[in-house]
C-alpha cells in the first residue's frame, strides 16, 4: 500500500531529552558511535521527513549486511541523531539510493576486512546551500554540517544495516571516515572541466557515492609542467599493496574499480596550461599509474603473468581504463598537494540526482 | 517550503455536545445527541431516535494507513484525532503538517440541514445556527489560521438569506457553504438570484463542497451502503473525485448569468480537483459560441472569463490539473481534506512537492497561499 496517509511508525520511547543522557542510553543500546546524539523527537523527525520530499515509508533501498529496508523515516531518525540539518535530507536520500544501487556493491563494503567507507561527492548549487566544503580542508577540518551529514549515513549503516564492528563488519582497522564519512564538493567554479556528476550523466545537483579506503596525500615541489605533474601523481597512485593490483593478480579483471584523484586549483592551472582536455589528463594518469612487474616477488609475478595483465613495456597498469580515474577539482590554494582515494573494488561509484521528485502519487494506491 | 500554506478544504468533526449545548431547551430532545452505548460503542441519535448513526470509523482517519480503513467500521471520540474537534489540538496538527491555515468544512453536517431533520424546518434552523455559532467559537481561537464556513438552511430562499446575513459578522466565519441551491432544492430557480445578490453584497464567498449536493445523492449513498456491495459504495465515493457535480453546478451558475449579474460574487468549489477545468472551460466556451444566438443569453463575456474572474477550485492530488494549469493558475487552491481520507497528513508538504514538480515559485505562491487568501478575503 502506498505511503499516503501514514504518519511515523517507529516505536516511541520516553527518554530523557538531555543530549548527554540520551547519548548514553542510545550508545548503550548500540545505536550510537560514541559521539553525542540528538534525541530524535517526533517533531524533529517529521520535519526531516518533510524536508526529504518523500513519504516516511518510502523505501530508499536495502542496507546490508542485514538487508533491512531503509525508509525515509529511518533515514530521518538517524539524520536527526547525527545532528545533520533537515535541509540535507534530499542529499541523504540521493546518497542512500546511490549506495543501495546493485552496481555500487554496498554489501561487500559493509562486510569487508578492508577499511573502505562510502563517501559523498557533491555537485551543483546545493554545495553552497548546504555548505558542503570544496576548498581548503574539504576532506576534514573545515567547520560546517558536512561531518554530520556524513555521520547520518554511517548511523544508517549501523542502525538499519546492522553493520557492527567485529561482528558483521570484518574491517581490520576501520578508519576515521567510518564515523563521519567524507562529504566533499567539487570546486566547480575553479574547474575548467565539466563537473564530475555531469560527466557521469547527471547535471546539476547530484551526489556521487564513492567507496574510499582512505586519503593518500601526494606532494610535489619540483614539477614544472602538466605532464611532469601528472607523471608524479600517476606514479604515486600505484603501489603494490592496493586492492586494484590484488584484483589484477587474482582475476585479471582487476583494476575494475574507480580511483578518485582530487586536484587543487593551482595544480589544475598548471596542468591545463599544457593539457586542457580532461581525457588527456586521465590518459596520462592511466599510463603512469603502473608498476614494472619485476617489482613484485616471484609468487605475485606468477599470478600477474597468469592473468595476462603485463603490457609491452613489462608494466602492470593499476586500472584497466582511463575513465576509471575520477578527477575532481577541490582543495585549498596551497601549491603542493593532490589527494587520492583508492577504493575496495567489487563495485562502482554511483551518481544520482539530488532533489529528484518521484512521480506524483496519482493512482498510487498500491 | 518558503510559503505559508493555506489549505482550502479541511473538515472538523462535530464534537459530542455541539447541539445539546447550544439549541434552546425545547429542541434538545430532537437535536442531534451523542450517546455512549452499553457495549462501549458510540452513536449519534437524531430526532429523538428517529434515526441513529454509529460514530463512523472513517470520519477522521488521518495519520493512519489506508490498509486499516473500513467505511463500515465504528470508532469513538476517544479514538478520533482530537484536532478534529478541539481548536488548540487542531493548530498543533497544522503545525505538525507545516500548514498555516485551514478552511473548515463540517463532517456530519456535510450533507446539510437534512442531517438534522428531513421535514422539521424549525429544527433544521436551530441546529444550523448552533453549528455556525460553534464554528465561530472554534475559529476564534486563532482567527488568522482557522477559516470557518457557515452552513446555510435549505428551507427556502428567505431562510438562506437570513442566515447568511446573521453569520456575516460572526468572528471567524469567512464563507458560506451551500448544500442545496439557495432555494433549498436540488435544482436552481430564478429566486436564487436574491441570495447571490445578498452574498455578493455581504462579500461572502459561496462554497460548494464537491458540488451542490442534494438529498437524492445522500439517498443513493445510503442505499449502496445498505446493499453492502463495497465496490458500489466506492464507485459512488469516486464521483466526488471526478468533478461531475461541480461541472453541473457551474454550468447553471455561469451560463445562467449569475456571475454576469453579480460580478462581486465568488464561488469556491472545494474537493473538486482541477484537471477538469481546462476541458470544462473549453467546451463551455465552444458551446456558448455556437448556441448563444438562439439562446438569447445575457452573457457579455465568454464563460471562461467569468470563471477566471470569480471562481476558485481546490485540489488534493491532481498532477493532471497542474500540468494543464495554463490560464487557471490564479484560480486553483491546494487542499488536504484533513482529517478525512483524502489527506496525507502529516506529509502534506510531500504531496505538494509531488504535485508541484516544475511549478515556478511565483505560481507556487498563488496555489499554496495567495489564491486561497483572495478567495476568502483574508486580509
Amino acid at each position: 500500500m502506498s505511503a499516503v496517509g501514514e504518519s511515523l511508525t517507529a516505536e516511541r520511547l520516553d527518554v530523557d531529552p538531555d543530549v548527554t543522557a540520551f547519548t548514553k542510553l542510545a550508545t548503550d543500546a548500540g545505536w550510537g558511535d560514541g559521539l553525542p546524539l540528538v534525541p530524535p523527537t517526533e517533531e524533529k523527525v517529521q520535519a526531516f521527513v518533510a524536508a526529504s520530499r518523500r513519504y516516511p515509508e518510502h523505501v530508499l533501498g536495502e542496507i546490508p549486511p542485514r538487508g533491512a529496508a531503509c525508509t525515509v523515516e529511518l533515514l530521518a531518525i538517524n539524520a536527526v541523531m547525527a545532528g545533520a540539518p533537515a535541509e540535507s535530507m534530499p542529499l541523504l536520500v540521493a546518497a542512500i539510493e546511490a549506495m543501495t544501487a546493485p552496481e555500487y556493491g554496498l554489501f561487500s563494503q559493509n562486510a569487508t576486512t578492508n577499511s573502505v567507507v562510502p563517501g559523498l561527492l557533491v555537485n551543483g548549487p546545493i554545495r553552497h546551500d548546504l555548505e558542503i566544503p570544496f576548498g581548503a580542508g574539504c576532506f576534514g577540518g573545515q567547520a560546517g554540517p558536512a561531518p554530520a551529514i556524513g555521520r547520518a549515513t554511517r548511523l544508517v549503516m549501523r542502525n538499519v544495516g546492522d553493520q557492527v564492528v567485529g561482528v558483521t563488519s570484518k574491517s581490520v582497522f576501520g578508519q576515521p571516515a567510518r564515523v563521519v564519512s567524507f562529504v566533499v564538493g567539487e570546486w566547480e567554479e575553479r574547474s575548467p572541466w565539466t563537473p564530475l556528476a555531469e560527466r557521469r550523466g547527471v547535471p546539476g545537483n547530484a551526489v556521487t557515492v564513492f567507496g574510499g579506503t582512505g586519503t593518500i596525500d601526494i606532494a610535489d615541489i619540483h614539477a614544472d609542467s602538466g605532464p611532469e605533474l601528472l607523471e608524479i601523481i600517476g606514479k604515486s597512485l600505484a603501489f603494490p599493496g592496493t586492492n586494484a593490483f590484488i584484483h589484477r593478480s587474482v582475476s585479471g579483471s582487476g583494476g575494475d574499480e574507480d580511483i578518485l584523484v582530487c586536484l587543487p586549483p593551482p595544480w589544475v592551472d598548471l596542468i591545463t596550461a599544457d593539457i586542457p582536455d580532461l581525457e588527456d589528463v586521465q590518459h596520462l594518469l592511466w599510463m603512469h599509474a603502473a608498476l614494472p612487474v619485476s617489482w613484485w616477488p616471484a609468487t605475485h609475478r606468477e599470478k600477474l603473468e597468469a592473468h595476462d595483465v603485463i603490457d609491452d613495456r613489462g608494466y602492470v597498469k593499476l586500472l584497466s581504463t582511463l575513465e576509471q580515474y575520477l578527477v575532481m577539482v577541490c582543495g585549498g590554494l596551497g601549491n603542493l598537494h593532490a589527494l587520492a582515494l583508492h577504493t575496495f573494488g567489487q563495485g562502482h561509484s554511483v551518481t544520482r540526482p539530488i532533489g529528484d521528485i518521484p512521480p506524483p502519487p496519482n493512482g498510487s494506491a498500491s | 517550503m518558503n510559503v505559508r500554506i493555506y489549505d482550502g478544504d479541511t473538515h472538523i468533526v462535530e464534537p459530542p455536545a455541539l447541539w445539546q449545548d447550544r439549541v434552546p431547551t425545547k429542541f434538545k430532545a430532537l437535536a442531534p445527541r451523542w450517546v455512549k452505548n452499553d457495549d462501549g460503542s458510540e452513536s449519534w441519535v437524531y430526532e429523538d431516535g428517529r434515526r441513529v448513526s454509529p460514530v463512523a470509523g472513517m470520519m477522521a482517519p488521518s495519520g493512519t494507513s489506508p490498509v486499516t480503513w473500513d467505511l463500515y467500521s465504528r470508532t469513538t471520540y476517544g479514538e478520533i484525532r482530537r484536532g478534529a474537534y478541539d481548536p488548540e489540538a487542531r493548530l498543533h496538527d497544522m503545525d505538525t503538517d507545516f500548514v498555516y491555515a485551514h478552511v473548515l468544512h463540517p463532517t456530519l453536517a456535510l450533507s446539510g440541514p437534512t442531517n438534522f431533520s428531513r421535514d422539521n424546518v424549525e429544527l433544521q434552523l436551530v441546529c444550523t445556527r448552533a453549528y455556525n455559532d460553534w464554528m465561530s467559537e472554534f475559529c476564534s481561537t486563532d482567527l488568522d489560521r482557522l477559516i470557518g464556513l457557515a452552513l446555510l438552511p435549505i428551507s427556502g430562499i428567505e431562510d438562506t438569506i437570513a442566515e447568511l446575513e446573521r453569520v456575516r459578522d460572526l468572528p471567524g466565519i469567512d464563507g458560506v457553504l451551500l448544500t442545496a441551491w439557495p432555494n433549498g432544492r436540488a435544482t436552481p430557480l430564478p429566486e436564487d438570484d436574491k441570495f447571490w445578490a445578498a452574498a455578493a453584497a455581504a462579500d461572502m464567498p459561496v462554497v460548494l463542497h464537491v458540488g451542490i449536493t442534494g438529498s437524492s445523492e445522500q439517498d443513493a449513498f445510503m442505499g449502496f451502503m445498505k446493499l453492502g456491495d463495497r465496490s458500489l459504495v466506492l464507485g459512488h465515493i469516486n464521483l466526488e473525485r471526478t468533478a461531475h457535480a461541480i461541472m453541473e453546478a457551474l454550468s447553471y451558475i455561469i451560463i445562467g448569468g449569475v456571475l454576469q449579474r453579480h460580478p462581486a460574487l465568488t464561488i469556491v468549489g472545494t474537493e473538486t480537483g482541477i484537471g477538469w477545468i481546462p476541458f470544462f472551460l473549453e467546451q463551455t466556451d465552444d458551446n456558448f459560441r455556437r448556441h448563444r444566438f438562439w439562446a438569447e443569453t445575457e452573457l457579455t463575456m465568454l464563460p471562461s472569463e467569468y470563471y477566471r474572474r470569480q471562481c476558485f477550485n481546490t485540489f488534493q492530488v491532481d498532477r493532471a490539473g497542474i500540468l494543464a494549469r495554463d490560464g487557471i493558475v490564479e484560480n486553483i487552491v491546494w487542499s488536504s481534506d484533513f482529517p478525512h481520507t483524502g489527506a496525507d497528513w502529516p506529509n502534506s508538504t510531500v504531496t505538494i512537492e509531488h504535485n508541484l514538480v516544475g511549478v515556478p515559485e511565483d505560481e507556487r505562491r498563488l496555489i499554496l497561499t495567495e489564491n486561497c487568501r483572495r478567495a476568502f478575503r483574508l486580509a
